[in-house]
């Protein structure tokens, strides 16, 4: 369904340091240059990009938005929410069965430094 | 990569109206859940699927500055109605349907929903792709 999403950071040192670390669990490398000011997680089923707003102003945080990302076990989804709380993201809701997603499947919620909400989740696939 | 993205809004109608016509143009299936949450996609097909919601804080919804969020077209006249509908119901402008090259020749349009929140439909050309 998704080509890519984007997300805006403020300060792409932090975002490198918390995407690096939690993208890198799930098996994805950023594949952008350092000059580039920009993150670029890139998979056969999309791009994740993380870059400061086009438009010049700071990024701000949508209030109902959230980005889920597909974890391969239980285990992933673990390690995920570990790695992001060890380099400079929030809790959001611990890793554990989510009673709303479909098979009560394990989720992990985060905010990252700019305080986008994230999530992992072990979907079976 | 992605299990699903959710945006939010404070108008679930408009946004149903929204969001049914610009699936609709990809033709993506929709339906809302017992809590009032609009998901489309397959939940079959074990791809990622987008949601709309009322935040669960119970305060407003408001878009990103810096967010997007890209939905694959499997023709460029679909990227054409994906936007044109988006249009109709009630989606704003945010840059008309035509060719892009950013290293990789695309056909891309963008909207804002009627939330705010910023969108686009992508088709990357010479894909294979339907012929509509």
């Amino acid at each position: 369904m998704f080509t890519h999403v984007f997300l805006g950071s403020n300060d792409i040192e932090k975002s490198r340091q918390f995407y690096d670390a939690t993208m890198s669990v799930l098996g994805f490398q950023n594949v952008a240059p350092p000059e580039a000011g920009r993150l670029i997680y890139a998979g056969p089923t999309g791009t994740f990009i993380v870059a400061p707003p086009y438009n010049g102003e700071a990024a701000t945080v949508s209030n109902g938005h959230t980005l889920g990302f597909s974890a391969a076990d239980d285990a992933t989804v673990d390690a995920w929410h570990a790695a992001g709380l060890a380099a400079g993201g929030i809790d959001e809701g611990a890793p554990g069965p989510r009673s709303a997603a479909p098979n009560n499947a394990r989720g992990a919620y985060l905010r990252d430094p700019d305080g986008n909400k994230v999530c992992a989740f072990n979907m079976g696939h | 990569m992605f299990t699903h993205v959710m945006v939010g809004t404070n108008d679930p109608d408009r946004a149903r109206a929204f969001y049914d016509a610009v699936f609709g143009a990809l033709g993506v299936p929709g339906m809302q859940a017992p809590n009032g949450a609009l998901w489309y996609g397959d939940p079959e097909a074990r791809e990622a699927m987008f949601a709309v919601v009322t935040p669960r804080n119970e305060q407003p919804a408001c878009h990103a500055n810096g967010g997007t969020i890209g939905f694959k077209a499997r023709s460029a006249a679909q990227v054409d109605a994906w936007h044109a509908a988006g249009i109709a119901s009630g989606g704003s402008d945010e840059g008309p349907p035509g060719p892009r090259d950013w290293g990789m020749p695309l056909h891309v349009a963008y909207l804002r929903d009627p939330d705010g929140n910023k969108l686009c439909a992508l088709f990357l050309t010479g894909e294979p792709g339907e012929t509509s």
